[in-house]
């Protein structure tokens, strides 16, 4: 698995130029067909056959597409939306991010795993929760209602433009906090010191010293904030709700399920796709700006508790208020799943009722059954690409095709690659394209992993093994293989994680006969029966959460 | 005399696994030199004077004046880290400049291009002001680091290892240069190193420091000649611990005794005693060609009795090159013999 492109011992150059170049080419295709089909396939296909494929017709119909009102409508609240998530992520992260990289306080690694969430917690499931805490009928509203004694909501903002970004900022904040911590607790502190000693305030050291360091650093995680919003699915899908509130992504899916309008939904991916390969390489240069100016090991961190006491208040203030509400979609899914609407509007009561439903209604069954395959299809192929890629990245892991890799699935979402294959396949794509396209977006995640492991093995040892006899299928059979053990299991099970929740691709290619947890649960949410929803969205986070339970007992045995 | 510069009086700062308690004070353009191993306070002892950690107990005066209670900012105290610490996103120019436009109130931009102009040249950096930090030498590195310091605070400087991070050609180099700097300008020097050549190089006086306490303090030449503990004794140079039962022929019965290698004097056995010191025959165990001479190591000849087995072995210098095996006699003279409190452990 690991192959120095210096290694001529029993291997040939071109044997070795092989090896480091075919993972490459043949994960290429994983995007580039599909995405090719959706935009060829679209705009620029022909229409009647005879027609030239990069025609000056076909150019002017691709060109009228793109000025349609609509889709500079769903351009514009692509952008206007994200800009704002991003504002409010920011707001919510960055005091979190001061806390956790200059302090320790008790709960410092839990708030800090807040930042998962968006990688376990699917967003439908998450938007499920955000409704089920913040909607008109949320906990509450309830809450207060009762608690006040009101006759109306309070609050009333879940379904409209401010419920799109607040869901938006809930789910990022968290990674504002990680990202922009990792950076801050990374900045050198001596020339804080140093100015200190200069005569500046503290103001003025943050402004003039602190605040150029971690700027990188906060527009790298800003920047892809703004990408995670500017292509978000499923929360504008289900709390934006009409064609004013489209994102780009979601417009891509009602050309399709709606309008039947292949031709409009790829211009609309070929636009999204530009957009977003322009914000990535705005991240790539941040990020590797903002690495740049760090140091590798982050800095001292002071007691919280030393502080004096406004300060301590103010922080524990804080962290508990941020990290509830970044957990309470979460916690909101729990407790929905627990109640029972009364008959004709009456109060809910706790009752494990959506579960017993839930267990005994074979479409439900059938649903857990099939996802669970496709989740484990999923996991198979993601982690099967990753560790091709692993293979095609060499020791060295710096190259630019590496950071393509990375990014496509990103750049390239779900959505655009299930289009493709609707066109290829205009007959119905089914469960095999599903399983590539999860497969696809999931990948990223294994492969980071691993490839994290793999920096952690010492690069000596397979120098040593190599001295000492060992044949490369040796080396990757006694040395890689046991050593990534634990990063191999977990990968699997984040992979599958991501399957188990996922809808994007599911409602685009719509497999017949093939139920699926993630769509049953936003169907469930659509008719408003929110308990048997939420029970799906807990079966789901269990499975996930198990899996990576198993994922670390297995990883522990002596092997 | 009058007061002196800078008074440390008793600065006390506890920590759960290491406790910290110096006094020192220093006169105006002293060059005073912190030496000691890693880990034994030397920085905290030095950020703590620069206002940067406070102290539990304790006072610090600089010119009579009660700093302690003072943040760093209000101190007029220079602090030079170890890896300099410069502004990576400022020029020198901006560098240099960086303390005088925090004042309060700030200056006439005129009057700080000014001053930064002056600072530069009289640095040996004229010239200089546009360059980007990245290309700096680690000489120039340094000077641009002292006069950003002096630009605010030109009476007393802090080093915190000031050589520490460099290679060993280099920290000659810069060591020479700070001395020339510091006669020009008059500054009073205060620096923490562990590295007991430089210390001995610059220092006008020397101070041992271990585990947060003060062991001795003198010029370089008393703390080589007289060291008054064992630690002390080993950390300068090759020398030699024998306790008082080893010696024998001494007349205390009990203490531990110093003795450096060079003093050791190599005899022929055939000719008379010429000092009247102990006579030890030895037996070559190891030696390192050092240029000027040999610096050799032996072991007592198990025939001087019992006390003798687990003597460590004896180190001296030897002008021609010894054959491993080889019994030689020497002499410890019994003027170069030292009694040292043993604090080994």
């Amino acid at each position: 698995m690991r192959w120095r492109g210096e290694f001529t011992v029993g291997g040939s150059k071109v044997w070795t130029l092989a090896i480091r170049t075919l993972p490459w080419l043949l994960v290429a295709p994983l995007f580039l067909v599909p995405f090719g089909a959706a935009v060829l396939g679209g705009p620029f296909g022909s229409a009647g056959g005879s027609e030239a494929l990069f025609s000056a017709a076909a150019l002017e119909r691709f060109l009228a597409i793109l000025g349609s009102p609509s889709i500079l409508a769903s351009l514009r609240f692509s952008l206007l939306q994200a800009l704002v998530s991003t504002s409010l992520s920011l707001a919510l992260g960055l005091p979190g991010a001061w806390l956790l990289a200059r302090y320790r306080f008790r709960g410092r690694r839990l708030y800090a795993a807040l930042s998962g969430i968006p990688f376990v917690f699917p967003p439908v499931l998450f938007t499920l929760g955000f409704v089920r805490a913040w909607g008109r009928n949320g906990l509450v509203n309830t809450g207060l209602m009762s608690l006040f004694g009101l006759a109306k909501a309070p609050l009333d903002f879940a379904y409209s433009f401010s419920g799109v970004v607040i869901a938006h900022a809930l789910l990022n904040f968290p990674l504002v906090v990680a990202l922009v911590g990792a950076v801050w607790s990374r900045v050198p502190r001596t020339p804080e010191d140093a100015a200190r000693c200069l005569g500046a305030d503290e103001g003025r050291i943050f402004a003039t010293i602190t605040l150029p360091s971690i700027l990188p650093g906060i527009a790298a995680a800003a920047s892809l904030v703004f990408l995670y919003c500017f292509m978000s699915f499923a929360i504008p899908l289900t709390l934006g709700g009409g064609p004013g509130y489209a994102t780009l992504e979601v417009s891509i899916y009602a050309a399709v399920s709606g309008e039947q309008n292949f031709g409009k939904a790829g211009t609309i991916a070929l636009l999204e796709g530009c957009c977003a390969i322009g914000v990535l390489a705005l991240y790539s240069l941040l990020h590797a700006r903002s690495v740049a100016a760090s140091t590798d090991a982050p800095g001292e961190r002071l007691p919280l508790s030393a502080e004096p006491r406004f300060l301590r208040r103010a922080a524990a203030l804080w962290l508990v208020t941020s990290g509830v509400l970044a957990l309470s979609p979460l916690l909101a899914l729990l407790v929905s799943s627990f109640t029972r609407v009364g008959r004709w509007g009456g109060a809910a009561t706790l009752s494990i009722e959506p579960y017993v439903k839930t267990f005994t209604d074979p479409g439900s069954l059938r649903a857990m059954a099939d996802s669970l395959m496709l989740a484990l299809a999923v996991a198979a192929l993601g982690v099967g690409i990753a560790v091709l890629l692993l293979i095609g990245e060499g020791r060295t892991g710096k190259t630019g095709i590496r950071g393509i890799f990375f990014a496509l699935p990103v750049a390239l979402s779900s959505v655009m690659l299930s289009l493709g294959y609707l066109v290829l396949f205009p007959l119905g794509a089914g469960v095999g394209a599903l399983a590539l396209v999860q497969a696809t977006a999931a990948y990223p995640l294994a492969w980071r992993t691993l490839s994290a492991a793999r920096s952690r093995i010492p690069s000596g040892l397979d120098e040593a093994a190599i001295l000492l006899g060992a044949s490369r299928p040796r080396i990757l059979a006694t040395l890689d293989l046991p050593l990534l053990r634990s990063a191999l299991l977990s990968s699997l099970a984040l992979c599958a994680a991501i399957s188990l929740g996922e809808i994007n691709a599911a409602l685009m290619l719509n497999p017949t006969n093939f139920p699926l947890l993630g769509l049953r649960a936003y169907r469930l949410m659509g008719s408003y029966q929110y308990p048997l929803a939420c029970a799906l969205g807990v079966i789901v986070c269990l499975w996930a959460g198990l899996a990576f339970a198993a994922a670390d007992r297995l990883s522990e045995e002596p092997g | 005399m009058s007061r002196p510069y800078l008074e440390i009086e008793a600065i006390q700062k506890d920590y759960p696994d290491f406790s910290l308690d110096m006094s020192l004070s220093c006169g105006r353009g002293e060059i005073v030199e912190i030496l000691g191993p890693s880990g034994g306070g030397k920085t905290t002892f030095l950020r703590i004077i620069a206002g940067l950690i406070a102290p539990d107990r304790g006072h610090i005066l600089l010119e009579g004046r009660d700093i302690t209670g003072l943040p760093p900012r209000q101190r007029g105290v220079g602090l030079v880290f170890q890896d300099f610490a410069l502004f990576p996103h400022y020029d020198v120019a901006g560098n240099v400049a960086y303390g005088l436009k925090a004042r309060h109130p700030r200056p006439e931009p005129q009057e700080i291009a000014t001053q930064v102009e002056a600072l530069l040249r009289r640095f040996s950096l004229a010239g200089f002001g546009g360059r980007r930090i990245e290309g700096l030498s680690g000489g120039e590195r340094q000077r641009v680091a002292l006069a950003r310091a002096m630009a605010v605070s030109p009476g007393l400087m802090l080093f915190d290892e000031p050589l520490g991070s460099l290679d060993a050609t280099l920290r000659k180099e810069l060591r020479g240069e700070l001395r020339v700097l510091q006669r020009e300008l008059g500054y009073t020097s205060l620096s923490v190193t562990h590295d007991q050549e430089d210390a001995l190089a610059v220092a006008d006086r020397v101070v041992v420091m271990r585990n947060g306490r003060m062991i001795q303090t003198g010029t370089p030449e008393e703390i080589y000649a007289c060291p008054k503990t064992a630690f002390v004794a080993s950390f300068f140079g090759d020398s030699n611990l024998i306790s008082a039962q080893e010696l024998q022929a001494t007349a205390n019965a009990e203490g531990l005794f110093f003795i450096r290698a060079e003093q050791l004097r190599l005899i022929d056995p055939g000719g008379g005693l010429s000092h009247g010191g102990t006579v030890l025959e030895l037996v070559v165990n190891d030696f390192e060609y050092r240029g000027r001479d040999y610096f050799v190591k032996g072991r007592p000849q198990p025939t001087g009795g019992p006390a003798l087995h687990d003597l460590a072995p004896i180190c001296f210098r030897m002008a021609q090159r010894p054959g491993l095996g080889d019994v030689v006699h020497v002499e410890l003279p019994q003027a170069a013999l030292l009694p040292v409190v043993d604090d080994r452990n």
